[in-house]
């Protein structure tokens, strides 16, 4: 364990010294699980960054990195903790040709901060996590993160075009460029995205950016049971329709966004306004001949905030007591049945499941009672990870495929296991 | 081991007519596409199972062989070039379609599998594997995969690896890992992103989960001729940044609009200074009025011709012009190299010009097709290879467009990889650092650089260099009279 007054009179040697914490008080609010850093620090460049990395690695203290803190829930608790380090002083818009359709940006901006920031040149990065005013590009980044247009859109993975990382011990290096398409060497874009702050710091990303769509619009589906909902997303996805996003809804879910009845499916289409209309229309007919019990067509300000609020419900920031957020995943067939398995689930343990549902990209987000014994949380089907303060929670899920691999590669990357030690898949 | 023992071995693993040996025919195999650097492969093997492919690598690695995966060969980087000999582990019989998903748009393929023809195989299902490169009635999807492949319709689609949900490979260790189950999201580093486009160099691929799309309801092509490069360039500028999102904008300049016209009796003006391809797809609905924006936007900058190809007939025909491009070069000289770079869109103009010049500078004409929405140029060095003095000068002068591209701003593949061709330019475009990351990677899969040697990092200071230069803690700015990229 690093001394923590040690280590912040070296870093306010790097950074400016109002940039660095070392009382207790101050550090608080970057405690993760209960677990409060003995340092804190903000550097406000690449170099600066660099400069903490090489000093953490020479004191030999842990450190995890802090985005906007919106997902520090999932995973384990820290196994140590001495230097939490926060990027939100790297929040420049570092480079932006609209022409070109490219930006690159600090890893510290946040996603709505970015949003505002395109929105008059007509351009967007279409990916719709929760919490956008708080959520940072690194922090995205760093744990995969979706929003309900992923369907649409894909996620960041797909989106990302170049990056530049702080390894541990302080090495800078970029993988990618500034352009759309580029097979220069090896893909390391994806390596950092969904590491979860194990491999290195994400200091700057560069994404290809979309035009923003000339119409937008929304049709919400109810419907008396989740059977009739699938039916019509099975017919849905057999058409040559290409809605940006399919959300599933239950109950819980609906009363939340303050709406009544059994289930729902939001669908949204976007870009020409005829092929828009069409979609509306189409799809209506799909929902009426499916037995829709309402089919209603929201207007453009509903919508947005329709969206920003369905993107919110898989937050993993401000859980209730004795709840946990799990993702699942599967495919777009098995979804019905993970759904029915999570309501009976949330049943048998005391309790109801809030779940929104990507449905036809397979993935339902569901926010469950905690079970007497979390553990039992591992039966859900294709659970990917839980988050919540409960104790012992199956964190991870399973040990994935290529586990080996995975421990090569941070061994490789991290040899001193100073990057977010213990958090993440047991073993790396 | 030695030869002889070697070859009874691997034909007991995958059958004696599975083994080719005979010197002759492994003449073949000493090059891909990319003819400058030909190495015979000590041995081909070409197995028919994941088991057999296992079987193989173990063998090599006990005896501590190279390995060189291989599709079709199709490749314009030497990705498949056994620069060190070795066994060539070809696909070519690892072909089928083993599982079509329709239900949730996926199909499982082997790697031998033929881009074409797995589109075709889905076509009736209403589906297709977008990556369309200019290859695609020969190579393969495992070639596809290990390139990180891109063609027209990546514009509005993505590349490759946004179409591959899950890879069975063989490790260089001679193991076998399934890289997910095939959903969207997995946990854990993202292995089949860091293995889609590694260029052979951590294992070979055996199956893999492909993403299918549908098929668009409607589609709609046009054919725009410019009088020259400028005004083409800003059509193509504009209608990217006017949100049209075409699902293709392609670009052929003069010399290559003459080369396709005699062979395609286009009937093109050979005035035409350069000549749009754009293609609109989606539900027929407002694709009409789209199509008049875009056609709108062609005239406005002014184009000399608009033609709306309104068959699928006359829309197979444009396309078939387009992708049979280069064989069309032939027309026009008995050689041609082929550069393969990326700059931002609003740098093509420029971009181009350079290229004009180098073309006059180097006394080589240079044809130009290329996919410009995306910005990646394809400049068509015309040559004889006979000719001493011209093949200097077209290196020369792909070097010179190499250069002007990193200059712009801009990378050095968009879509045919790095292989043998390009290693030597990595270190103008990456530091030290970022090429010993890229490094310490690779040898995470392969630690006893097995597995296609000599590729993609530069021929100096090759990968095993770079990854102990990262390990030994040094960072390349400490490391003195090596500067980051300075060592080329």
């Amino acid at each position: 364990m690093t001394k923590p007054d040690t280590l912040a009179r070296a870093l306010a040697t790097v950074v400016a010294p109002e940039y660095v914490q070392a009382d207790p008080v101050a550090c608080a609010p970057y405690q993760i699980h209960g677990i409060v850093p003995g340092c804190t620090i903000a550097p406000a460049s690449l170099e600066e960054l660099a400069a903490v990395l090489r000093l953490a690695q020479e004191h030999g203290a842990a450190v995890a990195p802090w985005g906007g803190g919106t997902q520090q829930l999932l995973g384990h608790p820290p196994a140590r903790l001495d230097l939490v380090v926060r990027t939100e002083r790297l929040s420049q818009v570092l480079e932006h040709e609209p022409a070109d359709l490219t930006i690159s940006v600090g890893a510290g901006l946040p996603i709505g901060a970015l949003r505002d920031y395109l929105a008059p040149h007509r351009q967007m990065l279409p990916l719709d996590p929760p919490l956008p005013a708080r959520a940072t590009i690194g922090g995205l980044l760093a744990t995969a993160a979706d929003g309900p247009r992923r369907l649409g859109y894909g996620t960041l993975r797909e989106l990302l075009i170049g990056i530049t990382v702080v390894e541990a011990g302080g090495r800078i290096s970029r993988g990618g460029g500034m352009v759309v398409k580029n097979v220069s060497g090896f893909d390391m874009m994806k390596l950092y995205h969904g590491s979860f702050g194990t491999l290195a710091i994400i200091a700057a990303a560069n994404f290809k950016l979309l035009p923003l769509p000339r119409a937008a619009t929304t049709l919400l589906c109810r419907f008396g049971q989740p059977g009739a909902a699938f039916a019509m997303l099975d017919a849905l996805h057999q058409t040559q329709l290409t809605p940006t996003a399919a959300e599933y809804l239950n109950q819980a879910a609906l009363m939340e966004l303050g709406f009544e009845g059994s289930c729902a499916l939001a669908l949204r289409a976007e870009g020409l306004p005829a092929a828009v209309e069409r979609h509306m229309t189409d799809m209506a007919a799909l929902a009426e001949r499916h037995s829709a019990s309402g089919t209603e067509r929201l207007n453009h300000e509903q919508e947005a905030e329709l969206w920003l609020r369905i993107a919110d419900l898989s937050q993993a920031t401000e859980l209730p007591a004795n709840t946990v957020l799990v993702k699942l995943v599967g495919q777009p067939a098995t979804i019905e049945t993970t759904v029915a398995q999570v309501e009976a689930f949330a049943q048998t343990h005391g309790g109801q499941a809030l779940m929104s549902a990507r449905a036809l990209n397979g993935i339902v987000y569901a926010r469950l009672p905690v079970p007497t014994q979390p553990q039992a949380l591992a039966a859900l089907p294709g659970l990917q990870w839980a988050a919540g303060t409960a104790p012992d929670l199956p964190y991870w899920g399973t040990e994935p495929a290529g586990f080996t691999l995975m421990q090569r590669i941070k061994a490789e990357f991290d040899p001193a296991g100073q990057l977010n030690p213990g958090r993440f898949i047991p073993g790396i | 081991m030695d030869r002889a023992n070697l070859i009874a071995e691997l034909k007991r693993v995958v059958g004696a007519r599975a083994v080719v040996d005979d010197a002759a025919a492994l003449m073949t195999y000493e090059a891909d596409g990319c003819v400058m650097d030909l190495h015979a492969p000590t041995l081909v093997v070409l197995p028919a199972t994941t088991e057999q492919v296992a079987n193989v690598v173990q063998l090599a690695q006990r005896a501590r062989i190279p390995i060189v995966p291989r599709g079709a060969g199709t490749g314009l980087a030497g990705g498949a070039t056994p620069m060190q000999g070795g066994i060539v582990i070809a696909t070519t019989r690892m072909d089928q379609v083993l599982e079509v998903d329709a239900r949730n748009r996926r199909a499982r393929v082997q790697p031998g599998v033929i881009n074409w023809e797995l589109s075709q195989y889905l076509a009736p299902y209403g589906y297709q594997f977008v990556p369309d490169p200019s290859s695609q009635r020969a190579c393969t999807v495992g070639g596809n995969i290990a390139n990180n492949s891109g063609g027209p319709h990546c514009l509005k689609y993505g590349t490759t690896t946004d179409h591959i949900l899950a890879l069975r490979m063989v490790l260089p260790d001679g193991s076998v890992i399934w890289t997910s189950d095939g959903s969207a999201d997995r946990i854990g580093y993202d292995l089949q992103g860091v293995l889609t486009g590694s260029e052979g160099m951590c294992g070979v691929i055996t199956e893999a989960w492909v993403r299918l799309t549908r098929l668009p309801e409607a589609q709609r092509v046009v054919l725009a001729l410019f009088p020259d490069i400028p005004s083409a360039s800003q059509t193509v500028s504009t209608v990217v940044a006017r949100g049209f999102l075409p699902a293709a904008l392609e670009m052929m300049d003069q010399l290559a609009i003459k080369a396709v016209n005699g062979m395609y009796r286009l009937g093109l003006p050979e005035s035409a200074g350069a000549a749009l391809l754009i293609e609109l797809d989606g539900v027929s609905d407002g694709l009409d009025d789209l199509l008049a924006e875009v056609t709108g936007t062609c005239r406005d900058f002014g184009a000399m011709e608009v033609r709306p190809a309104k068959t699928p007939e006359e829309q197979a025909q444009v396309w078939a012009a387009r992708k049979n491009a280069f064989g069309a070069m032939g027309r026009l000289s008995p050689s041609y190299y082929l550069v393969d770079t990326v700059v931002p869109r609003t740098r093509l103009p420029a971009t181009l010009a350079r290229v004009g010049e180098v073309s006059q500078e180097f006394k080589l004409p240079i044809a130009n097709v290329f996919h410009a929405g995306d910005g990646n140029l394809h400049p068509l060095i015309l040559f004889d290879r006979r000719d001493k003095s011209q093949l200097e000068r077209a290196l020369l002068a792909a070097n010179a467009v190499l250069r002007e591209s990193i200059e712009q701003g801009g990378v050095i593949s968009g879509e045919h990889g790095i292989g043998v061709e390009k290693r030597d330019y990595m270190t103008l475009l990456y530091s030290t650092d970022d090429l010993a990351a890229m490094a310490g990677l690779k040898q995470c899969f392969d630690p006893h650089e097995l597995f296609n040697p000599g590729k993609v990092f530069p021929a100096g200071r090759g990968c095993g260099e770079l990854a102990a230069l990262r390990r030994s803690g040094l960072n390349a700015a400490d490391v003195a009279g090596t500067p980051a990229g300075a060592w080329l």
